[in-house]
């Protein structure tokens, strides 16, 4: 049933990206560094978001527990610099390509080409990540199922 | 609306250049739907923001709908890069609901470009910088836990960490934007 909600969620969630035209390598560029007029379509697209999930979420605040059974997924508790620093490499990689990962997945479902190599490297950056915390190894046991 | 109407009746000949439409206008009865016609190009800024971007503050607000609806269905942060990552192992593990959300993803564009919806696919970066793109990006998802719709859910919440994860990411942005105009403008800034 999780399965099934999740699935529907990510239906939802793409055809949103897609209506709203957000899977645009473009517009971010547009936005903060725009070599002509400012386009203000990524910033609107991305507070009418923030503003239906707050409202949605201050609506069901009491909800402690998922409705489907689980538990909430909580962030972890990182030392301050990591998520300055993640942070940061995250939006070098964005500026650079344009894409982010969610907006990648959106363009692949339209076969576009880019977003394919975009992932592939996305997924190489997330190996090179793992490898160098761990000694040079690539921890293979830390790969489960929890479903 | 129809007294300022009257008055550009009443001062036909006035001071600033006629507009298009006013020429095209030839008798009263023309005149009058003319002035509606130039009362409503004077509506406000705001609602002509809204009218142009009216798409993007739909599926913005669907997009945040599903944020808020997985979150509160099945507890999960509405993250691509923690769902990707999660196929690596590490916290979260390979979780079948980030497989099943990703499908998602992928197949809901795929239904509208199907059923003639969609638009053609965007145009691309240059495809060196989507790979180290995508090597940096990644590096910092899993450094970080960073991720562009993960921090927004950290917004609603008002927590600092995804405060702190935005303004890092609309930071780094910036300093490769320019990287990338310095390059495209030859190394001459």
């Amino acid at each position: 049933m999780i399965r099934l909600f999740a699935l529907a969620c990510g239906l939802l969630c793409g055809i949103g990206m897609e209506i709203s035209g957000l899977s645009n390598p473009s517009l971010l560029a547009d936005f903060l560094l725009p070599a002509e007029a400012r386009d203000i379509t990524l910033g609107l697209g991305l507070l009418s978001a923030l503003v239906t999930a707050s409202t949605v979420l201050l609506v069901a605040r009491n909800i402690g527990r998922p409705l489907l059974g689980g538990t909430m997924e909580k962030e972890a508790v990182l030392a301050a610099w990591k998520p300055l620093a993640g942070g940061l490499l995250f939006g070098l990689g964005w500026g650079l390509a344009g894409y982010f990962p969610l907006a990648a997945l959106v363009a692949l479902g339209l076969f576009a080409p880019g977003a394919a190599i975009f992932l592939a490297s996305v997924l190489a950056g997330m190996i090179l990540h793992d490898v160098a915390a761990n000694g040079g190894k690539l921890n293979i046991e830390g790969i489960r199922s929890r479903g | 609306m129809l007294s300022s109407g009257m008055e550009q009746l009443a001062s036909p000949c006035r001071a600033s250049p006629l507009t298009a439409t006013q020429n095209n206008c030839a008798d009263f009865l023309k005149r009058r739907l003319c002035a509606e016609a130039l009362s409503e190009e004077e509506e406000s800024d705001l609602q002509d923001l809204l009218g142009i971007h009216s798409n993007v503050i739909l599926g913005g607000a669907l997009i945040g709908l599903a944020l808020a609806l997985l979150r509160l269905f099945t507890g999960r942060i509405m993250s691509a890069s923690a769902m990707i990552g999660s196929l690596l192992g590490g916290r979260e593990g390979l979780a079948a609901a980030s497989i099943a959300f990703l499908a998602g993803l992928f197949i809901g564009p795929s239904i509208l470009l199907a059923v003639g919806m969609a638009a053609p696919p965007p145009a691309e970066t240059f495809w060196p910088f989507l790979v180290i793109g995508g090597l940096l990006l990644g590096l910092g998802a899993r450094l970080g836990e960073a991720s562009l719709f993960g921090a927004i859910s950290g917004l609603t919440h008002r927590s600092w960490r995804a405060v702190t994860t935005f303004l890092a990411m609309l930071t780094g942005a910036g300093l490769s934007l320019a990287l990338r105009q310095f390059l495209n403008n030859g190394g001459v800034a």
